[in-house]
């Protein structure tokens, strides 16, 4: 009898275990309906800018960023849930974790939409002489109508996701500004199983295949496609939803499920010929927004996308290749010169389809109500240049934020060539400063230490500019000063100039001069509390350059080719002043945005010259140390240079190097140490350069690392082993906390439009554009356009045009009478576009309505 | 459970010093050889396997040209150059990072180095991972580990090994009480893993209760005196030695409760007991004493398996350990710390057996080091 109590009481005690546990808020179950399509898409719960951010405080809002590791999203949720955690800064597209998200009262979450994923063909004539259905363009584009996109963002993604059908982000400019073109394109790609199936019959006939008892059939065989599908995300499932859609239109389906480890061998680095893979899910992953996405025809289309075999046996039609040169290039005179191409290029890469794009995802950052952020939204808060400019908690200064994330100091950190990975990158990006940072929402580069910038171009170049802090100016000729520097002689460690490089002097395409404010380098200070100076400028120069010539006592191989490919269209920079700095660049490169190229991300090398190196900022003197180091063979600053010597990999902020480098500041220290003294020593007095290693000997005892940076916060404690770093805020930074407090929220609109159910032919239609965020009309300032596409019954476009401003947030469209007598008696569908000017993603809101007679 | 070794005399032993001495020797280098080949054997099939047989070569060629590819297009570095230049660039990129995992030279080349390497204990240099504070050496990733994998899985396994053995005499003794019913009725429970019960742990204690973390070692920020700092790393701790416990202490004592059972029932030990012997003394000479080779081989093999870590159960307690560590350098095919993992783990296991042969002789008055001949 005790024994069968016993056994009740452990019984129960299990039950009432689980019964909690499933309580839990991480394992409720989702009670609500799939979140929607992309005109509702539900990431966009960054929360609101509730008041006018009027502070005295300079630097950051809070005073603490404590950063953890964890790898789950599920568990991160439940921790925030807790109150132990603040912001999960990770890219998140688990739907069940988006589902105990929604159902958090006390949680929000913010979007980010950089990664797409696609189906890639392999369109190579087998050799074996098996047959490959994708060798034939017709086949490919066929795929289009093969996938039913709705279907998986609504039951894969459970709508965490966009329907993507071209080379073209969908949340990018170039979406928005070719909306029209686009909304064609998807509407005669949409799913249409039935022409699918006809089409690849047609061709699968055409190319001697028969259709045996509903299996197509080659020389006897039946034809097998081998399709590699990925297993780590919704690659898997999107993987299965096509094979069943082959497998109905009668191809036999070897699904081979692989890891990236497993499949890149397969669709990567084989031979296409050797006819290893037929079918590939792809995914791609852009970090930032691209503003220019016409480079990426040649990368997706073209063989100068990438030296793999797969590439190589890309042969586009003639005229795409054409086409996605010009682009490459920019060879166009004007915007409606560049739509033409773009149109032809999309039309064309539709037909090629070496890839069918299927979606954009539409993943969140989980984080508490009441923290606001500057979220990327491409990268997230983790890919955001001002995070730590705008992290905050509501209506509150100071506080701890505590953030966690998958990974955190994965690989050792030093400016020049250390680690890269977004968990580490984070942090620094909190800990450093730039002369200029990218609108977290448009892309476009604003000035954040520079105060104006000038940009002259060669007659015919389409540069354009946005905003005001930049003037843009077009002449016949630019030629660059013979004393301006182009090349570096490692051996006397000065500059070359173009006066002794090219004596019959030098043309460029553009020039570039960039204004620093007067007193900068009184108030920008360093970490360790050393001012900033013109020092740490030219030491950005100098670095460019000198790793990469043999000559030089820190060579470094693996950095030759990117100087190479600086060099390419390098023509040379000038100091042109000291106090206040100002700075010419000569550059063959340009982008369409003049912005952008006073940026960091598209013009090699930076016009700006602000010692914001390849991975992270530095100082001249603390990046002296571990030139030191490396002369010595002592540390590396990259890992194949650290490989080749067996020695440490520079990290300056942990592990074995931190004696190393310790060494070689007290040498430094007691020598006024000053490096590549023949260029830097006119730039850097010995008392200047002695007070400087004083400073970081304090520093270095304080905080026990090298990292100094000029950011809104101090790297103050490294736990490699704990997993932990901490940063405080940084009391002499010098811009006000609500410098850019416009960027709590991405002002993503929402549409509606009201008119007539019916419409009789012949007879003018109104149609009402209500713009609105959160709740409120959206300014008619931040909109740049707004656009209508007509489409009849059949998903034709029958016309397009503009919608025109009736007040604030309110836009009407007018179809006249001639317009609706061409159209088809029955359902059409108007939908509207708007275009805002500070958020790159533009809203679509459809509208139907019946055409009578 | 290893069963004792023992060693019954079939002929009159020798005593003399000089024979022993010889006998010794003997047997000590043929233990030493043997021991070495088992590891050189072991460390040779673990680079097969690790490299799958040469395969590795080719997932990552594949890798460093995609991660190439990935690169040169976010970054936009190359654009400037002409098409042919970029192409070429980008090959010289993949060589020199193929060059830098000593892909450049044969696979059987690098075979025969990991192998000496290894042998050496010259763990070299990883090829991607890096330790926690960023070194490359394999010395300190693993080295990195080690402490917070001895306070983890140390503490918890010796603490249970010991109370396991103490409950199991105790039900040895109680034969059928209510303990050991209770014992024996859980023993099935231990068929879960230790992370299946962290899972469940931390969702009550933490996600519900809020009474212990969600996991990691210390509080973040560590706190700054040590006190403190130990006063969190034993917060840290309950949950995933509940969760050990739970998934080992059961069935743990079970087995032992039953080994001792039979060693109870043997006829020197009824004769004790009809002798009036106490408890106490039947226990510590007529049960333990037999018992001690086996008690100690478990021991052992308890100590050295440590070195494995428990990769899932650190990854749920998000623990710094080393199973981790050693799990993502499976999955990141990292020769070097695989390598260097299993060839201190060979080392030990065999250093381990070669000791026990002595320890079986010192504290087991039957079993004869070197007279393999009459073992059984």
């Amino acid at each position: 009898m005790k024994q069968k109590s016993f056994y009740a009481l452990l019984s129960m005690l299990v039950m009432l275990s689980m019964i909690l546990a499933a309580c839990a808020p991480a394992a409720s179950e989702a009670t609500e309906e799939p979140a929607a399509t992309e005109e509702t898409a539900p990431a966009e719960e960054a929360p609101a800018a509730t008041e006018e951010a009027m502070t005295d405080r300079a630097g950051a809002w809070v005073d603490e960023v404590v950063f953890t590791e964890e790898n789950s999203a599920e568990a991160a949720v439940s921790q925030l849930n807790a109150g132990q955690l603040d912001l999960y800064a990770y890219t998140v597209a688990e739907a069940p974790v988006f589902e105990t998200l929604k159902s958090s009262p006390g949680l929000t979450s913010t979007q980010i939409v950089g990664s797409s994923n696609t189906l890639m063909m392999n369109p190579a004539e087998f050799r074996d002489g098996r047959l490959n259905p994708f060798s034939n363009r017709k086949i490919r584009e066929a795929m289009h109508w093969l996938i039913n996109r709705d279907y998986v963002v609504q039951e894969i993604y459970k709508g965490l996701a966009r329907p993507r059908y071209t080379v073209l982000t969908t949340v990018f400019p170039d979406y928005a500004r070719y909306a029209d073109i686009l909304r064609g394109l998807e509407s005669k790609y949409a799913y249409d199983l039935d022409k699918s199936r006809e089409t690849v019959a047609a061709e699968m006939e055409a190319m001697g295949a028969e259709l045996v008892d509903g299996k197509w059939s080659y020389n006897g065989e039946p034809v097998t496609l081998a399709f590699v599908i990925r297993t780590e995300d919704n690659r898997r499932p999107i993987g299965d939803y096509i094979a069943s859609q082959l497998e109905n239109i009668g191809f036999v389906v070897d699904r081979q499920f692989k890891t990236r480890s497993e499949a890149s061998p397969i669709w990567y680095q084989s031979n296409p010929a050797d006819g290893q893979w037929h079918l590939y899910t792809g995914g791609w992953i852009s970090p930032s927004i691209d503003r220019d996405e016409g480079d990426q025809f040649a990368a997706f289309f073209t063989a100068q996308g990438d030296s793999g075999p797969l590439w190589q046996a890309y042969i586009p039609a003639p005229r795409l290749g054409e086409v996605a040169l010009d682009l490459l290039n920019n060879n166009f005179d004007n915007l409606e010169e560049r739509r033409q191409l773009f149109e032809e290029a999309l039309t064309l890469s539709m037909e090629e389809s070496y890839q069918a794009w299927i979606v954009d995802e539409a993943s969140f950052a989980p984080f508490v109500n009441n923290l606001s952020v500057a979220s990327d939204l491409a990268g997230g808060p983790e890919g955001s240049q001002i995070w730590g400019q705008t992290i905050r908690f509501e209506g509150q200064e100071g506080g701890t934020v505590r953030i966690a994330q998958p990974g955190i100091l994965v690989e050792p950190w030093n400016p020049l060539g250390g680690t890269n990975w977004i968990y580490d990158s984070f942090p620094q990006r909190g800990t450093s400063d730039n002369a200029v940072v990218s609108d977290p929402f448009t892309g476009l580069a604003l000035p954040q230490r520079l105060e104006r910038a000038e940009v002259t171009v060669a007659d015919g170049l389409p540069v354009f500019k946005t905003l005001d802090w930049i003037s843009l100016e077009t002449t016949d000729k630019i030629e660059v000063p013979a004393d301006a520097w182009i090349d570096w002689d490692a051996v006397n460690q000065k500059f070359i100039t173009v006066g002794e490089k090219y004596p019959d002097g030098l043309t460029t395409l553009t020039k570039s001069i960039v204004y620093y404010p007067e007193g900068m380098f009184d108030s920008v200070k360093w970490h360790d509390g050393s001012p900033l100076s013109a020092a740490d400028f030219v030491m950005n120069m100098i670095m460019l350059f000198d790793p990469a010539y043999e000559d030089s006592a820190i060579y470094d191989e693996a950095t030759v080719a990117a100087l190479e490919g600086y060099l390419a269209s390098f023509r040379g920079v000038r100091i042109v002043s000291t106090n206040p700095l100002v700075i010419e660049t000569y550059n063959d490169a340009y982008n369409i945005d003049a912005e952008i190229m006073i940026s960091n991300n598209q013009v090699y090398p930076n016009p700006t010259w602000w010692p914001q190196y390849s991975y992270g900022e530095g100082a001249w003197h603390s990046i002296a140390l571990g030139v030191l180091a490396e002369a010595n063979k002592e540390l590396a600053f990259t890992a194949d240079k650290a490989d080749a010597l067996s020695v440490e990999w520079n990290s300056m902020i942990s592990g074995p190097s931190l004696e190393i480098l310790k060494k070689y500041l007290d040498q430094a220290a007691s020598e006024n140490f000053i490096p590549y003294a023949a260029t830097l020593g006119e730039f850097v007095s010995a008392d200047e350069a002695a007070a400087r290693y004083e400073n970081l000997g304090k520093f270095h005892a304080e905080h026990g690392h090298f990292w100094v940076n000029t950011g809104p916060f101090i790297l103050d404690g490294v736990f490699p082993v704990e997993g932990t770093l901490t940063l405080k805020r940084n009391p002499e930074y010098t811009d006000n906390a609500d410098k850019w407090s416009r960027f709590d929220a991405a002002k993503i609109a929402v549409v509606e439009v009201d008119g007539p159910g019916q419409v009789a032919a012949g007879s003018e239609a109104v149609f009402d554009a209500f713009v609105t965020f959160e709740d409120e009309a959206y300014p008619s300032a931040d909109i740049s356009e707004v656009k209508y596409l007509l489409f009849d019954s059949t998903g034709a476009l029958i016309v397009s045009g503009a919608a025109e401003a009736v007040g604030e947030g309110q836009y009407q469209v007018t179809l006249d009478a001639s317009t609706t007598s061409d159209l088809e008696v029955g359902a059409n569908r108007l939908e509207v576009i708007v275009i805002p000017s500070v958020v790159s993603i533009a809203s679509f809101a459809p509208y139907e309505f019946v055409l009578t007679k | 459970m290893t069963t004792a070794t023992e060693t019954i005399p079939s002929t009159p032993v020798s005593r003399r010093p000089a024979g022993t001495f010889l006998r010794l020797l003997k047997f000590t280098a043929a233990r030493l050889f043997s021991l070495f080949v088992t590891v050189v054997i072991g460390v040779f099939l673990t680079i097969l396997i690790a490299n799958m047989g040469g395969y590795v070569d080719t997932i990552r060629r594949a890798e460093i040209r995609e991660g190439i590819m990935v690169r040169v297009n976010s970054t936009n570095i190359l654009d400037n150059l002409s098409a042919e230049d970029r192409l070429k660039r980008i090959e010289d990129m993949a060589r020199l990072e193929e060059k830098r995992l000593g892909l450049d030279q044969p696979f059987m080349v690098r075979t025969v180095k990991y192998m000496s390497n290894a042998l050496t204990l010259n763990l070299g240099r990883a090829q991607k991972m890096s330790s926690d504070s960023g070194s490359r050496t394999v010395r300190l990733i693993i080295l990195e580990r080690l402490a917070p994998t001895l306070i983890l899985f140390g503490a918890s396994n010796i603490l249970l090994f010991a109370g396991s053995i103490l409950i199991a005499l105790n039900l040895s003794r109680n034969y059928g009480s209510f303990l050991d019913r209770v014992i024996v009725g859980l023993a099935p429970t231990s068929s879960a893993p230790g992370w299946f019960y962290g899972l469940f742990l931390i969702v009550l204690f933490a996600g519900v209760l809020r009474l212990l973390p969600f996991g990691g070692m210390v509080d973040a920020p560590p706190p700054p005196n040590r006190f403190d700092y130990f006063l969190s790393l034993l917060k840290h701790l309950v949950l995933p030695t509940v969760a050990i416990a739970l998934s080992t202490l059961f069935l743990s004592t079970y087995n032992w409760r039953t080994f001792f059972l039979i060693f109870s029932s043997e006829d020197y030990v009824e004769m004790a007991k009809a002798k009036g012997l106490t408890s106490r003394d039947i226990e510590r000479r007529y049960i333990l004493r037999p018992t001690l080779p086996t008690i100690i081989t478990n021991f052992a093999l308890i100590l050295i398996f440590l070195w494995t870590g428990a990769p899932i159960l650190e990854t749920v307690f998000n623990w710094p350990g080393l199973g981790r560590a050693l799990f993502q350098a499976v999955g990141l095919f990292d020769i070097p710390v695989i390598v260097g993992s299993t060839v201190i783990f060979a080392y030990m296991l065999a250093i381990t057996v070669f000791i026990l042969d002595f320890v079986f002789a010192l504290v087991d008055p039957r079993v004869k080091v070197g007279s393999g001949e009459n073992r059984q």
